[in-house]
């Protein structure tokens, strides 16, 4: 609880004093909490009324109660009895007391008034004082409201709140806040859950592109996504983050293109293949920081893991969210080699390739005229390769029918914070990209296909 | 290519420059393998690639975590790099 006192502010109706309180140099005489100021009754009848100031203190709050006050000394008589009224803006009387000065200078307050009042009452609130004939000097009078602040007070500036800070407010879970927030600012919140489990009916896939995305061994193309490592140090297997083949593809010879990790060598693989002897593949490891290899200094840098293996409880370099943005960009040779095909570790460069003239063997030739099953944290042909421990997150997936250069990358990256696409500025080569905002994977580029299914136990949800 | 189970112990004098493919077990102490050389002193010796990957599936919570074994890609693709992946 807390009070505020509020004093006369404009003049009414006066008679009988020295001074007209309709003025204000009368008012200021008896609101200036001062005994060298003062009007004197000068009358036998003498009465005056005045509006009482307002306060944005007590602005929403609940008023408790209020309580008048006056100072005064009575005349010759040695005493005066003083009638006091509070009245509201329409003159009806709140309360009366009768106060009683005796001789010398006092302050008498009020009985305590505790009903029907509100901010809008107090605010237009008025005194009316009437003594009787023995005569009184008044120096002051006044009013102490007593009020409890409103418990949900507007807010007019937060500060120091990070993303994460408020899970919930009443009724409001953090999933709607984010989808208001990204209403007036775009704000990704939301990430696909890609289950442990295996197959079809646990996939996270588009099942036909129509007529999308049949990238050739020879277009450029890159492919870009956030993602929050769920594995941990046992899975000792192969985890497919991207993977694209044939429709109805039941092997990886199905015209593919694939970003995949192989956790016991620590190594993230880049390919594209249409035959076990026709495939363009390069790879990064993160744990030697040595000149040796191409220089895999540069890859562990850019990934920040040590010599530890990437997994849930060493992410490298990631976001607040635990997030890290992976990309791969490829131009239009048919080649693996570092001058056709990188990798980016968030905004950096992974460096050259284990292989700095590009792996594989033959000649892949894709061709466009398939549409393809696109498949996100499982292969795409078993959808198997998922990971284990926990599921493994991703979010704000693009693809890209050009070969992002590294500002681009950086430009995507955008300081670790899943970027407005739509604002990138080559966003008029992003041919698909998910944030996974809304409950379904839909494709934010206009006519590009949806991921469709979000199978088993694979879900949309908070990043 | 020959694909051999070998222990860790076998693994450590082999010429390593001729070991193509090498996945540990999950529990550290053997190493699956496929090499030019011809290894005598083996736990187990598959007579195809095909045979190599379906033992992992059969066998698989010796081999992976995540449920599942090592797929021919694996073993045809993920090359050994002596020195890094020891």
């Amino acid at each position: 609880m807390a009070t505020v006192i509020i004093r006369p502010d404009t003049g009414g109706a006066s008679t009988g004093f020295d001074d007209d309180v309709t003025t204000q140099a009368g008012i200021d005489k008896i609101s200036d909490n001062s005994d060298s100021t003062s009007i004197t009754q000068v009358g036998v009848t003498a009465q005056f009324q005045v509006r009482m100031e307002n306060s944005s203190d007590y602005s929403g709050a609940t008023i408790n109660s209020v309580q008048i006050f006056v100072r005064g000394v009575p005349g010759r008589a040695g005493s005066a009895a003083v009638e006091v009224k509070i009245l509201d803006s329409s003159s009806n009387v709140l309360q009366t007391t009768d106060l009683s000065f005796e001789e010398g200078t006092e302050t008498l307050n009020g009985v305590t008034l505790t009903s029907n009042l509100t901010p809008s009452v107090v605010d237009d609130m008025h005194l009316f004082v009437n003594p009787d004939t023995a005569g009184i000097t008044i120096y002051d009078c006044w009013i102490v409201v007593d009020y409890t602040a409103a418990a949900t007070p507007f807010i007019s500036k937060i500060s120091g709140i990070v993303i994460g800070s408020i899970n919930r407010i009443s009724s409001l879970g953090k999933g709607s806040m984010a989808k208001i927030i990204a209403v007036a600012n775009y704000f990704d919140r939301s990430a696909v859950a890609k289950s442990i489990s295996t197959g079809t009916s646990e996939a996270v896939y588009i099942s036909d592109s129509n007529g999308s995305y049949r990238v050739d061994h020879n277009d450029a193309f890159s492919v870009s996504f956030w993602i929050k490592v769920g594995w941990n140090v046992s899975v000792n297997a192969t985890c497919h983050m991207f993977s694209s083949a044939d429709v109805g593809a039941t092997g990886a010879n199905a015209d593919v293109f694939r970003v995949w990790y192989y956790e016991p060598h620590n190594r993230i693989y880049a390919e594209w293949r249409s035959g076990s002897s026709e495939k363009k593949h390069n790879f990064w490891f993160f744990h030697s920081n040595s000149s040796n290899n191409n220089n895999s200094s540069v890859a562990f840098a850019a990934a920040g893991l040590g010599t530890t293996f990437w997994n849930s409880s060493n992410r490298g370099n990631a976001n607040s969210d635990g997030y890290t943005l992976i990309t791969v960009t490829r131009g239009t040779t048919n080649s693996a080699a570092s001058s056709n095909l990188n990798l980016y570790w968030n905004d950096a460069t992974c460096g050259v390739g284990f292989y700095a003239s590009g792996g594989g063997s033959g000649t892949p030739n894709m061709g466009n005229s398939t549409d393809k099953q696109i498949a996100i944290g499982s292969n795409s042909w078993t959808f198997a390769d998922c990971g284990n421990n926990d599921e493994t997150k991703y979010n704000g997936v693009t693809v890209w029918d050009k070969k992002l250069t590294s500002s681009e990358v950086t430009e995507l990256y955008n300081s670790g914070t899943p970027m407005d696409v739509s604002t990138h500025s080559a966003y008029a080569n992003c041919t698909g990209w998910w944030d996974f905002e809304d409950s379904d994977g839909k494709n934010k580029i206009s006519g590009g296909p949806d991921f469709d299914n979000i199978n088993g136990d694979s879900n949309i949800g908070p990043i | 290519m020959n694909y051999y189970i070998v222990t860790s112990e076998v693994f450590d004098t082999l010429t390593k420059e001729n070991i193509a493919f090498m996945h540990k077990s999950m529990d550290g102490t053997q190493r699956l393998i496929g090499t030019t050389d011809e290894v005598t002193d083996r736990v187990r010796k598959f007579q195809s690639i095909t045979s190599c990957s379906n033992y992992t599936f059969t066998n698989h919570s010796d081999w992976t975590g995540d449920g599942a074994g090592i797929e021919e890609w694996v073993l045809e693709e993920i090359i050994y790099i002596p020195g890094i992946d020891d």
